[in-house]
């Protein structure tokens, strides 16, 4: 048969598809796995961990479980306790003697756990409402955002997180809500904001209440953490409460995964108010429509643990008691964090860390800080800064305060960044910071009795680590010459310098790219605006990629490609299999290798990186893409000519 | 507030429209062609107005005033009906459940161990990743292709737990609208129905190929041939890997040969839907020895599993989603979108049904006890096969061949007997079925078997549309099916009335 011609044709049917981007909290956990120092924290994922730093099982999990065993392999029982379960959450989110519960005005189907809520919500929005886009809060949950894309609404941003004060931006948020067009879907955390923390006062939340009654917007909440916030589910759920006062149409995402710690039994409520049980009706079959042909029903097992817990009035006694266990722990060591930070004399603000309520704290620490607590202090997180309160123990808070005051303090330029800059990389800390951290790990010795083995293994790991570093360095810069400055290539070479620059808010870039040949002078020069661009790293990546394109399409055969992003550079000069976000992009710009009779990929400090840094932001002015032949805007021309340095200036 | 007053204007007839609407919505809750514009458009997008006036109206209309209720499920409607009657011979073939003889639920001894044990270890509840438990991947790879299979031990396999057979299918229809944007979907006509529902929400093409032919109640190899060679190159085949849904109708192995031919000779790609693993036959490889056999021969499949039939696990929602690959790499990549994929739809697969499994498969005991329980499980609807076969061969006189019944296989047997005749068993006989003639023998004891083949013989030979071969109905009756299923909401409300007069006429 012609079985064999068929294969050599197509080698697979796959090799079109790329490796996914790594979700940024799950590769969190992959690299705490990874790690082998017995001092690791994981601060990333946000699940619950008692002083020990051990997951729990609630009791009244356990005794829920022990009534219901074995009984739940019956499919006759699954519609009776599905329910039952919304009709329990309901109660727990809209308050017992409400009148939607009284007058059963809401429909509502059990969901996998807060994410499935959410997404069956934007199917059903996609379904009603096909034109309709959805309003999240800037920063949200990173899988916010995936889930409305992927039912292909469109998604947009308002502010809510004031950087400078880390705390709640509620000038901004106002002017955003009322800047919508009128009747828009707006995404709400009620309490416990994922990742930042902060939450409106109840003062704010009836101003936004009646701010959405005048734009006719739809208030959608994410209730994840019921019960986190304060330690008392009833008033956690004051937001959604003062909305129902207002007479607002809503719906809420509920998720039992922290409050109950019954994260991978996914157990979730989606319920949405109706003007009657007729519509509700309509509305429950709509959704459960949905749900059929994405999984089916939900699992059965969490639901009848949920139901049980919710219904039995002992075993809910049992668990209002330990949700506030949970909640009193985090909140003390809010305070235990932020008096070891003051005790140590960190000159930086740490208020936010007790104003902000929940599992999080948006600590406000920079990528470069993330990486240095990652690398130096085996301190997991997610790469925003975010540390998961519940990771911290009484035995580990120190040692986490020490670190976080090391990496902060130590160094003037971090400080600056903190204090102005939260998500900019400057990969030049990392060099001085890691010059002192020696120095620091002996200061720190002393400091911490109960720690010192960590700072041998440390002193240990981290010298060849340093030593590696500044290799990898030397060797990728052929002319050994210093790499602060700009050094022109040799006569048959041009080089190409690329840079980025980053809307944090807008979540776009422009690359600038300069091709310039051995004696400095301009061959050609680009600037191309990106959109969809999540870090500032994938956007060094793409200032790469685009580089690397303008030089094949303008025909230059031997090239050396010099960036400011020594991340973007070690990862192209190391072929090592690389899963990060950038991955897809690097492959890209190996694949269009052949084009190339030679090439490489240098690393320049920020110094020598000068003039296409000044492009890039120059190019924040143009719309589309530019390119110059022989020529560049006039703003980057003085530092063009001071990159010139072996020619007098005056000549 | 000049907006305010500006909006009086405005917002006066988009008040009284309203209000209009809703008196219609309440008074004529079938009404569709309104409904279906209303849907089509954001009443609320449009309105202009800022003021007061637009805010009271807004707090009297819902949002969603404008949605109507979905079509019920067929499957689940049949058990309401059931539940709604009293008479004490009602026999209810509708739901794909396994029964006991005496006709009760049935939980396997081994789930029971397996759950007593995960009781008492206590373990933690945290999240799975995203691909699901690892030891549950590993053996459920490894109960479908076989452990020794080269594809495990070269990492050719992108397995990842999804929720039971309909969410594993959807993480393969999602992959396939992203990587193959514009390759459809063969689906054996007849199907499961919610095979179609999966693939349009996943906005992925697709059409039918021939499968059942109700001349022989067999298998329609020819046209299902035909089908499969006159699709466009590159489409995905969706095959049942054993005991076919809803009709019982398995091909041969040689047929299966032939399909394995047709399909790499059309560069095609095997999609297999394989719910019943072990339940067909009573034998785990032999029921999965289609998929094996395919992938022996080199192809790249896609295969979705479920637990919920032979491990009675239906509502924990246990399954998975394999692809085999050319390449260990190709594999890598295919699971990381399959994981980007399921992260924004529930983030992370449910533990409890996964741990269960991975215990059973994983421990030598409890697999040779689920085994034997499978054995059992198959046994018993086997049995009750032949004991249908000869009590309708015994009490027909007709000469009708009914062996159809002996030759299909799994849970299910499709009867033959149109709408019609279905309505007869169900109104005059009280058994509740699918309107497609498909019975669930798991829902029948061997103590019934005398009483349904009176019923199928009855409303054979009784009911009056039968005298027309029902090879000119039965296609007919899908597509008037078909149709009023893409309708969606009211039409299928409306159901049996319409359905009749479409069809004498």
């Amino acid at each position: 048969m012609s079985t064999a011609s068929t294969c050599a044709t197509r080698r697979s049917w796959w090799d079109h598809v790329t490796p996914a981007l790594k979700d940024p909290i799950s590769a969190v956990t992959q690299a705490f796995l990874a790690d082998p120092c017995p001092y690791k924290i994981n601060l990333g994922v946000g699940a619950y961990r008692d002083d020990e730093g051990k997951p729990v099982v609630l009791q009244c999990v356990r005794e829920a479980e022990a009534k219901i065993a074995a009984s739940n392999f019956l499919e006759s029982t699954s519609t009776a306790l599905s329910s039952k379960l919304v009709e329990e959450s309901a109660k727990l989110v809209y308050g017992e003697d409400s009148d939607v519960i009284k007058e059963r005005r809401f429909a509502g189907i059990p969901a996998l756990s807060g994410t499935g809520a959410c997404r069956l919500f934007a199917e059903f929005q996609k379904r009603f409402y096909p034109e309709s886009r959805i309003y999240l809060p800037d920063p949200t949950w990173p899988n916010h955002r995936n889930i409305w894309r992927n039912v292909h609404v469109p998604d947009r941003t308002f502010r809510y997180y004031h950087p400078d004060s880390k705390s709640l931006n509620f000038m901004a948020l106002m002017d955003d809500v009322k800047n919508a067009p009128d009747g828009s879907f707006f995404l709400l955390h009620p309490c416990a904001h994922n990742p930042t923390g902060v939450d409106p006062t109840d003062e704010q939340w009836r101003e936004i209440s009646s701010l959405f009654k005048v734009k006719n917007h739809f208030p959608f909440f994410d209730v994840a953490y019921q019960g986190f916030a304060s330690g008392d589910v009833e008033r956690d759920a004051k937001a959604i409460r003062i909305f129902l006062e207002d007479g607002h149409s809503i719906a809420c995402a509920q998720s039992f995964a922290k409050n109950m710690g019954l994260y991978g039994h996914r157990v979730g409520v989606l319920s949405v108010l109706c003007n009657d049980k007729i519509q509700a009706m309509a509305i429950n079959s709509q959704l459960q429509q949905i749900s059929k042909t994405m999984y089916g029903s939900p699992p059965i097992h969490g639901i009848s643990i949920v139901s049980k817990i919710l219904s039995d009035q002992e075993i809910k006694a049992i668990w209002l008691k330990e949700v506030k266990v949970m909640a009193t722990r985090i909140h003390r060591m809010r305070i235990i964090l932020r008096e070891a930070l003051e005790r140590l004399g960190s000159p930086l603000n740490w208020q936010h860390i007790t104003n902000q309520v929940g599992m999080f704290c948006f600590s406000g620490l920079n990528r470069a800080e993330v990486y240095l607590l990652e690398k130096e202090f085996h301190i997991y997180m997610t790469p925003d800064g975010r540390i998961s309160m519940a990771g911290v123990t009484t035995k580990n808070v120190d040692y986490l305060a020490n670190a976080i005051h090391e990496v902060t303090a130590c160094d003037q330029d971090a400080k600056i960044l903190h204090n102005t800059d939260a998500y900019k990389i400057n990969t030049d800390i990392r060099f001085t910071s890691l010059g002192t951290s020696k120095a620091r790990a002996r200061g720190m010795n002393l400091a911490l009795k109960p720690c010192d083995k960590i700072f041998t293994v440390l002193s240990k790991s981290m010298s060849p680590l340093i030593m590696k570093d500044s290799a990898n360095v030397n060797s990728a810069n052929v002319n050994n010459s210093s790499n602060d400055r700009w050094n022109p290539p040799d006569e048959n070479h041009v080089k190409i310098n690329f840079d980025a620059s980053f809307n944090v808010a807008q979540r776009t870039s422009i690359s600038g790219v300069i091709v310039r040949d051995a004696n400095g002078y301009i061959m050609a020069a680009g600037s191309f605006p990106h959109s969809y661009v999540p870090d500032p790293e994938m956007a060094e990546a793409r200032a790469c990629e685009q580089a690397v394109s303008l030089a094949r399409d303008l025909g230059f055969r031997r090239v050396i490609f010099e960036g400011d992003a020594l991340n973007v550079i070690s990862k192209l000069n190391n072929p090592a299999s690389d899963l990060s976000e950038i991955s897809v992009i690097l492959k890209n710009i190996h694949d269009q290798r052949s084009s190339f009779l030679s090439l490489s990929f240098l690393h320049v400090k920020r110094k020598g990186n000068e003039a296409v840094h000044l492009l890039a932001k120059e190019g924040r002015k143009f719309v589309s893409k530019r390119v110059w032949i022989e020529e560049a805007p006039s703003c980057v021309e003085d530092a063009v000519i001071s990159d010139r340095w072996w020619v007098d200036p005056v000549a | 507030m000049a907006s305010s007053v500006l909006s009086l204007a405005s917002a006066t007839p988009s008040a009284s429209l309203s209000s209009h609407e809703i008196e219609k919505g309440k008074l004529n809750l079938g009404n569709s062609s309104l409904c279906f514009k209303k849907e089509k458009t954001n009443p609320f997008m449009k309105t202009k107005s800022v003021g007061r006036i637009s805010m009271a109206v807004a707090s009297n209309v819902s949002r969603f005033e404008a949605i109507t209720m979905a079509p019920p499920d067929p499957i689940l409607g049949v058990s309401e009906a059931f539940k709604a009657d009293n008479h004490e011979l009602k026999l209810n073939l509708g739901v794909g459940a396994y029964r006991t003889e005496e006709l009760q639920p049935y939980v396997l001894d081994v789930v029971k161990k397996a759950d007593k044990l995960l009781l008492e270890k206590g373990e933690n509840r945290e999240y799975l990743p995203i691909e699901g438990l690892a030891a549950f991947n590993k053996v459920t790879a490894e109960l479908l292709f076989g452990a020794d299979n080269p594809v495990i031990k070269q990492q050719r396999v992108a397995t990842v737990q999804g929720l039971s057979g309909t969410g594993s299918l959807r993480l393969a229809a999602a992959l396939i609208e992203r990587y193959f944007s514009g390759a459809k979907v063969l689906i054996s006509s007849p199907t499961w129905g919610n095979h179609k529902n999966i693939f349009n929400d996943a906005r992925v093409p697709w059409s039918e190929y021939r499968y059942y032919d109700p001349k022989t109640v067999g298998l329609d190899f020819e046209g299902m041939i035909a089908d499969i060679k006159a699709a466009p190159e590159g489409s995905f085949i969706l095959l049942h890997g054993c005991a076919h849904n809803p009709t019982g109708i398995d091909p041969t192995p040689e047929q299966w040969e032939t399909i394995a031919d047709v399909i790499q000779e059309k560069n095609h790609i095997p999609f297999f839907d394989i719910a019943y693993q072990g339940f067909a036959s009573g034998s785990l490889d032999a029921d999965a020895s289609s998929v094996r056999m395919f992938v022996a021969r080199g192809m790249e499949v896609i295969a979705a599993q479920s637990y919920s039939k032979n491990l009675g696990l239906y509502a924990e929602r246990i399954g998975a989603i394999n692809v085999v690959c050319s390449s260990s790499d190709a594999a890598a990549r295919v699971k990381s979108q399959l994981k980007r994929i399921a992260r924004p739809m529930y983030s992370n697969p449910p533990v409890h049904g996964a741990r269960i499994v991975a215990s059973i498969v994983g421990d030598a005991t409890l697999f040779k006890e689920w085994n034997a329980e499978m054995e059992m499980m198959a046994g018993r609807i086997m049995n009750v096969r032949q004991k249908l076969f000869d009590s309708l061969s015994s009490k027909d006189k007709s000469g009708k061949d009914w062996s159809f019944v002996l030759k299909q296989i799994g849970m299910f047997s499709f009867t033959g007997l149109n709408k019609a005749q279905c309505d007869n068993m169900t109104n005059k006989w009280h058994v509740y079925m699918t309107k497609d003639g498909r019975i669930s023998l798991a829902g029948l004891s061997l103590a019934k078997c005398e009483y349904l083949a009176d019923a199928i013989i009855d409303s054979y030979h009784n009911f009056p549309l039968m005298v027309a071969s029902n090879k000119d109905h039965m296609p007919l009756l899908f597509l008037i099916e078909n149709a009023l299923h893409s309708l969606t909401t009211h039409l299928c409300l409306a159901t049996d009335a319409q359905v009749y007069w479409l069809w004498e006429s």
